[in-house]
């Protein structure tokens, strides 16, 4: 039977007969996006009947297509607008003047949009590639860090509506499961926009059985080994990198808080999801894309420390409950073991949640082991480059108590292009009529560096006093660092005091750039 | 400068340029400082026992547990 034109149809949010969301019924992926479309103030949702999606289309040749239930090829799509469209009368309205040119009504629409659903025709696992925006900031904190979200552009009617966020979906078990989804999720980061095509759950599902398919079939697919997401990962071009726990016996390994906090920060500050494997009640995998920094306090004199170790939310894309979901990071008490328990966020403006919490019930997952794709070039892996930056905190917090100074010194890691350091990073740090020399300085008066460089920002509480630029290019032996970047005068003493020769400062830190 | 308590909250990648009177006084100190080789080497190895945690491998034991 051929496709029968139908109209768009807009609905209330949570209006009980015709929301498509309320329709999916008591699931913990539909009451999720529920609670977190509310708190978005979602007021009107507009649904296409039929979208043909990118993902799905792939997932019906792979399997659905050869089901004796009749699949459709073709999914629906649910467009989200907050209340800023006022209702579905007003939006309505809104829309037609849009589609007719009018700029004004395309700005209001453009602020509403909250993102889109696309549901596919698969009874047991509707949600296909979902994007929504993160919520807004909340003054009196620190901004959550969702580095990884990519700008997302959609067209209704033919009208173009950007969101910034990271795709999720749910898994099928026909042609995906919780690791392909991790992957898949991974694979659409910000980092990767440059340069790779978005990957589907099928070629991703293809691909780890490529060549690590170890006499399993590929469909329908109940799970993937890690070493066939790292295969999947090669296959897409990129490099995969695995940190497994760093304590407890080899089958149980676990994180500590700060290895835990301190790695996934690095990664996340650098564009890079972190696929977290572990165990929940069975073995499972998620994929976290942002969290949540804290306000450091000051280190204990003669100690040093990762500015992100202790932060306290995770956000975590979960096929079993939804997209960027807040996971509280807490140590077992008796272990030091990191788990990670769903801790809702608190009720905004709107008040209660129209909905059950979802995550009421669900067990906290504990982590295991952590797997990032990274770009080909970037061969150094993040515990080296923290073990590198703290081995150096440590020493200049030695120097600092050796006077009497009351603080140690914390350190903070990112992954970063070449390029982006020096448009953007250093902005945030130098003084404006520093920032052009400082520019031509490193691109003039240091060897040259790679096109991702490893930068360990080193402070004291409220004060960056240096930047370590890192090659990332070279093997764990050899890695070293080009540069550093001094912002504060109180670093040159500080270095000395620290090294022997200026042969060996330059060892140590790289070649010395002004930026003060 | 605002006491901590009135400043917005920051951490080293997203704080504006700012300075601390009682940090900028260090530089003097600073330069007479001398620490021997000896002191060197010595924290140089409690450095390397402090970031023990960052250096663990990936077991088999690990790689082979099926996630779903």
């Amino acid at each position: 039977m051929p496709h029968e034109p139908r109209p768009l149809r807009l609905h209330a949010a949570e209006d009980p007969n015709t929301d498509p969301l309320v329709a999916l019924g008591d699931t913990k992926q539909a009451l999720y996006a529920r609670s977190y479309l509310f708190d978005l103030d979602c007021c009107v949702i507009v649904e296409e009947p039929y979208y043909f999606d990118h993902d799905y289309l792939a997932e019906f040749g792979a399997f659905y297509g050869a089901s004796a239930r009749g699949y459709p090829n073709v999914c629906r799509r649910l467009t989200l607008f907050d209340s800023k469209v006022t209702d579905v009368a007003t939006f309505e309205g809104h829309l037609d003047a849009a589609l007719a040119g009018d700029a004004g009504a395309a700005k209001l629409l453009q602020e509403a949009f909250l993102g889109f659903i696309v549901l596919r025709p698969i009874p047991a696992a509707p949600f296909g590639r979902t994007v929504l925006r993160p919520y807004p900031p909340k003054a009196g904190v620190l901004e959550r860090v969702t580095e990884p979200c990519r700008d997302y552009q959609i067209h209704l009617a033919g009208m173009p509506l950007i969101v910034k966020g990271l795709a999720w979906q749910q898994q099928d078990r026909g042609v995906s499961a919780c690791a392909t989804i991790a992957v898949w999720t991974m694979l659409h980061s910000s980092a990767f926009h440059e340069r790779h095509a978005l990957p589907t759950t099928v070629s991703i599902t293809l691909a780890a059985h490529k060549t690590a398919s170890l006499g399993s079939r590929v469909f329908p697919s109940d799970g993937l080994l890690i070493e066939q997401l790292l295969e999947a990962i090669k296959e897409h071009q990129l490099s995969p990198i695995v940190m497994e726990g760093d304590q407890g016996p080899p089958r149980e390994k676990a994180f500590t808080k700060e290895r835990f906090c301190g790695t996934c920060a690095a990664l996340l500050r650098s564009g890079y999801p972190v696929l977290i494997s572990g165990k929940r009640t069975g073995g499972h995998a998620v994929c976290a894309v942002g969290f949540r920094p804290v306000q450091q306090l000051s280190l204990a004199p003669g100690t040093s420390g990762l500015e992100d170790s202790n932060f306290e939310h995770i956000y975590i894309h979960d096929d079993n409950l939804g997209a960027s979901v807040r996971f509280k990071v807490e140590e077992d008490p008796s272990t030091k073991a990191v788990q990670l328990v769903p801790d809702a966020p608190p009720l905004g403006p709107r008040g209660a949640r129209p909905v059950q919490d979802p995550c009421v019930g669900v067990k906290p997952f504990i982590p295991r082991s952590i797997v990032v794709a990274v770009h080909r070039d970037v061969r150094v892996e993040p515990d080296k480059i923290h073990a590198e930056a703290l081995e150096r905190a440590e020493l200049l917090s030695f120097a600092l108590q050796s006077i009497g100074f009351g603080e140690g010194v914390s350190v903070t890691p990112k992954f970063v292009r070449l390029s982006r350091y020096l448009h953007d990073e250093l902005r945030s740090v130098v003084a404006p009529k520093t920032i052009a020399g400082l520019r031509r300085a490193l691109c003039e008066q240091v060897p040259p560096m790679s096109y991702h460089v490893a930068v360990a920002r080193f402070g004291l509480r409220g004060m960056p006093l240096m930047d370590v630029i890192f090659d990332t290019t070279d093997s764990e032996l050899n890695c070293a660092p080009f540069a550093h970047v001094v912002f504060s005068p109180v670093v040159d003493p500080l270095l000395n005091a620290v090294t022997r020769s200026s042969a060996e400062l330059e060892r140590q830190f790289g070649r010395r750039i002004q930026g003060f | 400068m605002k006491p901590p308590s009135e400043q917005p909250p920051s951490n080293l990648w997203s704080r504006p340029t700012t300075t601390r009177e009682e940090v900028e006084q260090l530089k003097a100190a600073l330069t007479d400082l001398k620490l021997t080789p000896e002191q060197l080497e010595e924290r140089r190895k409690a450095a390397a026992e402090r970031v023990q945690a960052f250096k663990t491998g990936v077991s088999s034991a690990t790689l082979a547990s099926r996630t779903d």
